[in-house]
């Protein structure tokens, strides 16, 4: 095959999209004395800030942190601080600063404000609080990668010179801001995304008629007929399942954060003249971020504190990626969340098989003869699963109302939200105010009376004495990691099944929604079974048609 | 199949951006949370050297130079001129000038606040002294060498205590080290 122009952009393009994505990840796996130097959530803020470009913000406020950061501590500079002092925490940074002020209570133009330091100049102030610098610090790493530490060193040095000014800090934030523009300009390229927009958008145009195109265009129907239409297309962009259900699910994001915006009373449209790219950057942040929340559940679990409990092994957690990050479409597009799930394997399995060199239409067959998972098996797992979740968070209770932790009420009102309580409230109504014909019950009262009761097994109150000994029966039937009985008392594993508990809450509320949408729409295991023998029929047809060029 | 335009909503440039940015960090997001390798340490990759190691490397006296940093100092110009940064940053004294000697090779460079001399071993011809003295006026205690040349990063030496102001290293004449400590294009700093 000739290799023309084109395909060598292409292949650049991609090189370098390559090394931003590895320069990314050498950040997510950055580790300072044995541990992450950033948190999961942290990186992936800062990975959206740089794809949406949203970032001059950032760079500002880092500047005025670097700057406060060397006042306080000329002999070392503002590098000690971030490199030097572990991994990347709110609290590292505030005792850095108040270490570094104690030495050198005159310096230069910081104070401490309790939730940050503040910098004074002659020409402004500006406040930096703490629970900021690890996204900072996670930039300026990224910001010495990308363009190198000279760089970024120079700009703010020469700023830092006294007497330092807000608006020589401003100058220097402009440098790095547009160093960082040019490095990323051939590192982000839209067009293949774009040409991915504008395909969806002419295929729903088209199947729409006359009628406007939003994101209730896109349904299992649509996604399937465009799959079937252009997975053969020559630029290869749809050839996976996967990729086209992915990328209907961006659609409906973005068409309904368009509406969104559109919705707002009283909005300005976008006005590139009113610093309009700015503006724009954020919108695109802001509807980036609601996406990316969905999988936090799974990064926090995954992270300290909660990582101290083997909550969900890697398969079941990938097991449910795909329909936590569906998210709120993941009704609408159940049929095609629960083929990507069971044709994208035969179709990854598929390509597996040709790359070790097998024919196409060989390679399907065989991965036809293989088998794996039907609509029904996989119904069945996802079932299991959620009857786990309910069982690991049982067990949660178990472990937090012992520790008398709050997130063992958000468990107990979720997992059993008929739960009968009203036998606690005769010892609730402390002293009443004056006057008022009304019993006050505060929240901090009912949650110790809750812990109290729970502490004895509750016999005066059945329906808590019943869940606190399905909660202990759980836990007795879990054997991974942080379920044993002598560590309930740890707080490292209280503190994960603490922190842990909102996102299996978060998890299991999305699997139980996807559950019911696929009962309601095959209610019986026939129904399903019936739906995987068409459904094989179709794909199998297309997967010869990709593979092979024969239906 | 005929193509018409698209009808998008009025605000049609949000939602191609929006989608843009989603796909992008798709393509973009990090290998760990693609693959879920966090979860499975056998999996994991090596861990690669970041820049909190360079920095260490640069201000730790004690620090000896990692694997993986030596192949990313190998592999990145960019990598060895931020360590030479940072190593002149942490120096202190400066870098040791070279006095060139008539061979074309150096026997002593100076600095503000050290001296550093090569002297041939009496004893031994094979071993070469390498004596670092402290100025004076300076109340420092030198701790590490660093030796730079571009071609092969960054040599970095820990320093015994000094003895009456000096530092004293003994060291095989033919070594890489002293090689290019008596090399004029061999930049020289004192921690």
């Amino acid at each position: 095959m000739a290799t023309g122009i084109g395909t060598l952009e292409r292949l650049a393009q991609a090189e370098m999209g390559g090394e931003l994505a590895e320069l990314l990840d050498s950040l997510a796996e950055a580790t300072v004395r044995g541990a992450p130097k950033y948190a999961p959530r942290l990186h992936r803020t800062l990975v959206r800030a740089i794809v949406c470009r949203a970032y001059s913000g950032l760079i500002y406020e880092l500047v005025h942190l670097m700057a406060a950061a060397h006042g306080v501590n000329r002999a070392r500079g503002y590098e000690q601080m971030f490199w030097d002092q572990g991994p990347a925490t709110a609290a590292r940074f505030r005792a850095a600063f108040e270490r570094a002020l104690a030495h050198a209570p005159d310096a230069a133009n910081v104070a401490a404000t309790g939730n940050g330091i503040q910098a004074v100049y002659g020409d402004g102030s500006f406040a930096v609080a703490f629970s900021r610098m690890p996204l900072l610090a996670a930039m300026l790493d990224f910001l010495v990668s990308a363009l190198g530490y000279r760089e970024v060193d120079e700009a703010v040095r020469s700023a830092v010179k006294p007497p330092a000014s807000q608006a020589a800090l401003k100058r220097a934030a402009n440098r790095i801001t547009r160093a960082l523009y040019a490095f990323l300009k051939p590192r982000l390229p839209a067009a293949q995304a774009q040409r991915k927009y504008r395909a969806l958008m002419s295929f729903l145009s088209d199947r729409a008629g006359d009628a406007p195109v939003g994101k209730d265009a896109i349904d299992d129907d649509a996604v399937f007929e465009f799959w079937r239409d252009h997975g053969t297309d020559a630029q290869g962009d749809w050839k996976t399942y996967r990729t086209a259900v992915k990328a209907f699910l961006h659609l409906r994001d973005a068409l309904g954060a368009a509406a969104d915006r559109e919705a707002m009373a009283g909005a300005l449209p976008l006005d590139p003249a009113r610093d309009g790219e700015a503006e724009a950057s954020d919108l695109v942040l802001a509807a980036c971020a609601a996406v990316d929340r969905r999988a936090e559940a799974i990064d926090c679990l995954r992270a300290p504190p909660a990582a101290a409990v083997k909550f969900l092994t890697k398969r079941e957690a990938e097991g449910i990626a795909l329909i936590l990050g569906a998210g709120p479409h993941a009704r609408a597009l159940r049929l095609s969340v629960l083929r990507a799930a069971i044709f994208g394997a035969m179709q990854a399995s598929i390509s597996q098989t040709l790359r070790q060199g097998k024919q196409g239409v060989a390679a399907v067959n065989d991965a036809c003869a293989r088998g794996g998972d039907s609509y029904e098996t996989h119904f069945a797992a996802l079932a299991g699963l959620r009857d786990h979740l309910e069982r690991v968070l049982a067990a949660a209770y178990h472990v937090l109302a012992q520790a008398r932790d709050g997130q063992a009420i958000s468990i107990l009102l979720a997992l059993d939200p008929g739960l009968d309580l009203r036998p606690l409230a005769a010892n609730l109504a402390g002293p009443q105010p004056a006057g008022l014909n009304v019993v006050a019950i505060g929240a901090e009262a009912a949650a110790r009376e809750l812990f109290a009761h729970a502490a004895d097994g509750a016999p005066d109150c059945p329906d808590l004495e019943r869940f606190a000994s399905r909660a202990a029966a759980a836990h007795r039937g879990l054997s991974r990691k942080g379920f044993g009985a002598n560590e309930a008392g740890d707080p490292e594993i209280i503190a994960g099944f603490s922190a842990g508990a909102p996102a299996l809450l978060q998890i299991r509320d999305c699997l139980g929604r996807f559950i019911a949408a696929i009962e309601a729409l095959m209610p019986l295991a026939r129904d399903r079974e019936r739906r995987m023998l068409a459904d094989r029929i179709l794909f199998l047809n297309q997967f010869r048609i990709l593979y092979g060029g024969t239906p | 199949m005929t193509r018409s335009e698209p009808r998008a909503p009025d605000t049609p440039d949000l939602a191609e951006a929006v989608f843009v940015a989603l796909e992008t960090l798709d393509r973009v997001a990090p290998a760990a949370r693609r693959a879920g390798r966090s979860e499975d340490p056998g999996s994991a990759r090596p861990p690669r050297a970041g820049f909190d190691d360079l920095y260490r490397f640069a201000n730790d006296p004690d620090m000896a130079l990692s694997g993986d940093l030596a192949r990313a100092l190998a592999s990145s110009p960019g990598l060895r001129a931020d360590l030479r940064l940072l190593v002149e940053r942490a120096a202190r004294g400066g870098i040791l000038v070279a006095a060139a000697a008539s061979s074309g090779t150096i026997t002593t460079r100076h600095g503000t606040s050290f001296r550093m001399t090569l002297r041939e071993s009496r004893a031994d011809r094979s071993q070469v002294y390498v004596l670092i003295q402290i100025n004076g006026k300076a109340a420092l205690s030198p701790r590490a060498l660093f030796v730079i040349d571009d071609a092969s990063a960054c040599r970095k030496v820990s320093l015994p205590t000094p003895l009456n102001g000096t530092v004293q290293l003994l060291l095989d004449a033919d070594s890489d080290i002293v090689a290019a400590l008596r090399d004029p294009a061999t930049e020289v700093f004192v921690q």
